[in-house]
Formats: structure tokens, C-alpha cells, sequence
């Protein structure tokens, strides 16, 4: 799985969590217990891989939001994570003699502590540690002959950067003639990370490419019910507003064309056929068209929310290529007799990327494992926790004797122990 | 040292909300976790699969009912062991007549006349249409005029205005707990 481990600290209303991740996830828990917080500690990694630091606290309403209220004004805010890559990324990160060195890097770490300045009105690096793990190979040599399994560290206090390669706990120097490509002498500003900065520095991975691929999908009808420009990304993206143009691209293409609509059969079997139409070169529009009544199509500004969401979701799932994806209640405006289909889809495609889910829905729940679900609440100090209903004993008893998680979750017995 | 978990069952909505904002507080200093769970839309097969999973782990739990239409509470504790299989008889706790009653059991003389409502020296006769009456004018929601009185509840009122929530009062041991 992509995301391995997720700690953070003083961000919006965590204190510390530290939690391990699998492939699949539930994440419930009561009105304003941190739900949407987990997700914006992803979005806010994400968003400063692809956009700066700046930006990243501008998305998140400024600096005043991004720690925790209740803590130390002085406390830094902090994220690790660990990222296992689906295949091997090679990074260039040294020469041996005047042949270019590469790290194939399987794991990433990245730990990031973030202060305040002294008003307390912005927010700046304070240190950074980036550790790529992977085996370490000259390029066009053989790998099983000069294969060394270690790890690039590179670690950033304040404007300074420092890089070694490790093997087994030690700094090492893989081959004769080396040299790493991290300049000692390079120079970060305040604002800029060793995810996203002004300029490349010869060295650095580009892991932006990595965290860049967290995707969060809040599905909005009303949006996919206006009509598009025809210009657009053909990227889905995240408030899935450019629904239009990604469908028509999916629908050109016979193959996909067939995928796309069995699923959607799948779901909704009163749909004969779906066209995305060009409105005069202007915009485009999704229709449908519904074994009732008379052949015509029904415009997307008269298809149901819940229809909508659902080609949002199969889109969202099945062509689109993120590692990560995280869902806002998903189950929005769908009949819950079609969530066993939903959730089918969703285990389906967990298999090659990892999902999270919120939800509210006791439904969805219903069809759950146990060992998926996270909880998340608040403790008495105001401050949100995540568990695992799965370790506690009481729920686990339940179980036992047949009641479903469903009715736990109605009846509030999910949470901490 | 706290016991276990404690599990509050509770008919309907008005009994949770009294219930949580009242008894489960004064519960939390002498259990480590107290749970409600309502069972008035809850199957009789599923509330006992609730009480043999609590028996297995050792905790503890206390049902409550409201007494209704039934003569007594004997006959009501019977119907309720008839219908609940696993049921024990010494956790069971009958109110009278409903939850309304031990909503207003709670408000002292002082109170009623701060909420504008008539002052009742006993509640045991008050039904849930006897409540809605004494709902004062201003109060645009049963619920609001709920949670208003729970602001003020009295323990020791209750107890003296109540003979059901005495009864649990004394059952229960909370009096030394409450009254501190």
C-alpha cells in the first residue's frame, strides 16, 4: 500500500496521531470529530508537493488554521509519512566517476516540521528529512554485481542541507570514486520544502511526482450538471466539475466505452446509453438515456445527483491512475440498496490502489469488515483520536453474538474503549 | 477504583437525551465507560444478543422501561422478562409513568416559576401528554423545553418527587455518589 504510516502533530484538531494504514478504509466518527481534518492532512501534504509551501497554507484557509487551537503557540506542527511506491522510481543521486549513479527507490520517508514566526502570522520549515529507500546501482552496470540495498538521506535544518547514503545504519561510500550529488553547499529559503521549491536542486528526488498523486474526490452534482467548456483537463478532476469532457474521452474509445458502461449497468441498470454532448462548440453536457418512457435523452441538469455520483465514482475508480484516492461521503444521493455494488467497486479496485472513505451511513458499515473501519472522536481535551473499533473488546464480543457493526455505529459503540 | 462498562439501555430519543445528560455523567465517576443504547426499534433477538455479548465480557447493564398502561411494576418487569430472554430481573428499572415524569421530577419550586411552569410536588401520575401541556408558551420545541430542564434537574428533587427515581436512586447505591 502507498500511504504505510501517517503521524502529525498540532495540525487543525489533532494533537498526535500515529496510525498505520491499509489498502481500505472506513473512516467514520460523529459530526466535527476530525473527519475531514484526516483528510486535509493528506490534501495538505499533497497540495505543497504540487504548489509550494505558500500555497498549500493559503488552501488550507492561511496559517491561523493550520494549527491546532488549543496548542502551545510555540508547538511546530509536524507530518511523517511512509510511502511504499508500487514499482521502483529510480532517482539519480550521485556519479561514480563520470557514470551517473541511480537509487531505486521502493519507500519513501518524509518527516516535516513546520513553526510560526514570532507574530505567529506565517509559517516556515523548520527542518525537513527525506529518506529514499532502495538499492543503489551505476547506470548500464549490471544491478545483481554492484547492487548495495541503503537509503539517501537528506536532511534540512533551516537554509541548510546536508545528504548521505546509508547502508544499514551507516553512511557508506557504495563505490570507489563516488560522489553524491546533493551540493552541501545548497540553500533553501524558509518557504520552500525539498517537496516543491523555486528551483531543482541536482540531487533531489522529485517526490512531488509521488505526493503529488494523492487525490481526493468530492463529488458535487450540482457542478456536473452545468454544462462545460469544452476546454478542460482530461485528468477527472477533484470536484469532478470537468466530468464532460472525461467521459466523452472514456466513451471514444470503444474499449473503455464497454467497461465504463457494464459498470454503470452494474449500478443502474435502467440506463440504456450515455453521450456527452457538444453544444453548439461551446460546451459539453452528459446525457442519458432510460428504458422508461420514450427514447429521448435526459440532459444532465435533469439526471438525478445520485446517477451523477455514480459516474463520477466509476470514473474516479477505474480510469483515473492515483495511488491514493480519498472519498467524501461517496454514498451522497445514492440509494442505499446499491451500496453493496458501491462497495464491491471500491473493494475491487482497492486491490491496486489504497482507498479511504468517509462516511456517515450505517449501510455502508453493514458491508464492512471490521479490521477497515476508523474511528475517529474527540478526547476530553477537545482534541481529535483515531482507533480501531477492531481492537476493542466490546465491539469484538458484539460480533460475536451477531450484532452487526451497523447497529454499533447507530448506537455510538464503536469508539475508544 | 472504577468498575467496567456499564450499559444503559433506554427506550426511545427522550430517554437518551435524559439519560446523558443526566444519569451517565454521575455514572462516569465510578464506571470507566458508560454506553446508552436504545432498544425501542431494536428487535427482542437483537437486544439479547446486546446482553449476552455484555455478560461474556463481565460488564454491567441496567434496562430501562416505562410502566405504560401495566398495573404494576411486577406485571411490567414480567411482560419485559417474557419478551427479553436474557433479561435479568434485578437490572431492570421501571419508570413511572414515562420519561416526562423524570424530566420534570428534577425541577425545584424556584426553577419552575424561573421556567414559568406549574410547580408539581409529585410526578409520578405524568404522562406524556400531561408534559406537553406544562410546556410553557415560550418554548417553540419539546425538545428545547427538554433540555432547558435538565439544566436545572435536582437529583435530590427527583428523588423526593419521583418514587420510581428514587427507587433507582436507592437500588443503585448512587445516593452517596450524587449527593456528595
Amino acid at each position: 500500500m502507498p500511504v504505510k504510516l501517517l503521524e502529525v502533530r498540532n495540525f487543525r484538531s489533532f494533537r498526535h496521531i500515529s496510525l498505520e494504514l491499509g489498502q481500505f478504509h472506513l473512516v467514520i466518527g460523529s459530526n466535527a470529530s476530525g473527519k475531514t481534518n484526516f483528510i486535509q492532512a493528506f490534501k495538505f501534504l499533497r497540495d505543497i508537493s504540487l504548489q509550494g509551501l505558500n500555497n498549500a497554507v493559503s488552501l488550507q484557509g492561511g496559517a491561523d488554521f493550520i494549527r491546532n487551537v488549543y496548542s502551545r503557540s510555540d508547538a511546530p506542527v509536524e507530518f511523517l509519512l511512509d510511502y511504499d511506491l508500487e514499482e521502483q522510481v529510480p532517482f539519480y543521486v550521485g556519479l561514480k566517476g563520470n557514470v551517473p549513479v541511480f537509487l531505486s527507490t521502493h519507500k519513501v520517508r518524509y518527516h516535516l516540521i513546520l513553526i510560526f514566526t514570532e507574530n505567529g502570522s506565517d509559517i516556515i520549515v523548520d527542518s525537513e528529512d527525506l529518506i529514499l529507500t532502495g538499492s543503489i546501482c551505476p547506470e548500464g552496470e549490471n544491478l545483481k554485481d554492484e547492487e548495495i540495498i541503503g537509503s539517501l538521506n537528506i536532511h534540512r535544518k533551516g537554509a541548510s542541507l546536508t545528504a548521505n547514503l546509508n547502508h544499514s545504519g551507516k553512511a557508506v561510500t557504495p563505490f570507489k570514486d563516488f560522489f553524491i550529488c546533493v551540493p552541501r553547499s545548497s540553500k533553501l529559503s524558509p518557504k520552500e520544502t525539498l517537496l516543491f521549491s523555486e528551483t531543482d536542486i541536482p540531487g533531489i528526488p522529485r517526490i512531488d511526482r509521488i505526493f503529488g498523486k494523492i487525490k481526493f474526490f468530492e463529488l458535487d452534482p450540482r457542478i456536473q450538471k452545468s454544462a462545460l467548456p469544452l476546454i478542460g483537463r482530461t485528468e477527472l478532476e477533484e470536484d469532478t466539475r470537468n466530468l464532460a469532457l472525461v467521459l466523452r474521452n472514456i466513451l471514444h474509445d470503444p474499449d473503455r466505452k464497454k467497461v465504463f458502461f457494464n459498470l454503470l449497468l452494474n449500478m443502474l441498470p435502467f440506463i440504456t446509453d450515455i453521450e456527452v454532448e457538444n453544444y453548439m462548440d461551446i460546451a459539453l453536457f452528459v446525457k442519458i438515456r432510460e428504458i422508461y418512457g420514450n427514447k429521448n435523452y435526459l440532459p444532465s441538469f435533469l439526471i438525478s445527483d445520485g446517477t451523477l455520483n455514480v459516474i463520477a465514482i466509476i470514473i474516479a475508480l477505474y480510469f483515473d491512475n492515483s495511488p491514493v484516492v480519498l472519498f467524501e461521503e461517496p454514498e451522497k444521493g445514492i440509494y442505499p440498496l446499491l451500496f453493496g455494488s458501491l462497495l464491491d467497486m471500491f473493494k475491487e479496485v482497492r486491490e491496486r490502489r489504497q482507498i479511504l472513505i468517509t462516511t456517515h451511513h450505517p449501510e455502508m458499515l453493514k458491508r464492512a469488515n471490521i479490521d477497515e473501519i476508523l474511528m475517529i472522536g474527540r478526547d476530553k481535551d477537545g482534541f481529535s483520536i483515531i482507533t480501531r473499533p477492531a481492537d476493542k473488546l466490546s465491539v469484538r464480543s458484539f460480533i460475536e453474538h451477531e450484532i452487526g457493526i451497523d447497529e454499533l455505529f447507530l448506537q455510538d459503540l464503536l469508539g475508544r474503549e | 477504583m472504577k468498575k467496567g462498562h456499564i450499559y444503559l439501555f433506554v427506550e426511545g430519543n427522550d430517554d437518551y437525551r435524559f439519560f446523558s445528560l443526566t444519569v451517565a455523567p454521575h455514572f462516569r465517576q465510578s464506571y470507566e465507560n458508560v454506553s446508552i443504547i436504545e432498544y425501542a426499534c431494536m428487535k427482542a433477538v437483537k437486544v439479547d444478543r446486546f446482553i449476552r455479548g455484555i455478560r461474556q465480557m463481565g460488564d454491567s447493564y441496567l434496562l430501562f422501561a416505562d410502566i405504560d398502561e401495566e398495573e404494576s411494576v411486577s406485571l411490567k418487569i414480567s411482560i419485559l422478562l417474557r419478551r427479553f430472554h436474557e433479561l435479568d430481573r434485578q437490572r431492570t428499572i421501571v419508570i413511572i409513568k414515562e420519561i416526562e415524569s423524570w424530566y420534570l421530577a428534577g425541577l425545584r419550586r424556584a426553577d419552575s416559576y424561573r421556567l414559568h411552569v406549574k410547580y408539581l410536588p409529585f410526578t409520578d401520575n405524568i404522562t406524556k401528554e400531561d408534559f406537553n401541556n406544562v410546556i410553557p408558551f415560550q418554548f417553540h420545541s419539546r425538545i428545547s423545553f427538554m433540555i432547558e430542564l435538565l439544566k436545572y434537574f435536582s437529583f435530590r428533587t427527583a428523588k423526593r418527587k419521583n418514587r420510581s427515581f428514587h427507587y433507582f436512586i436507592r437500588h443503585f447505591y448512587m445516593s452517596a455518589l450524587i449527593f456528595k
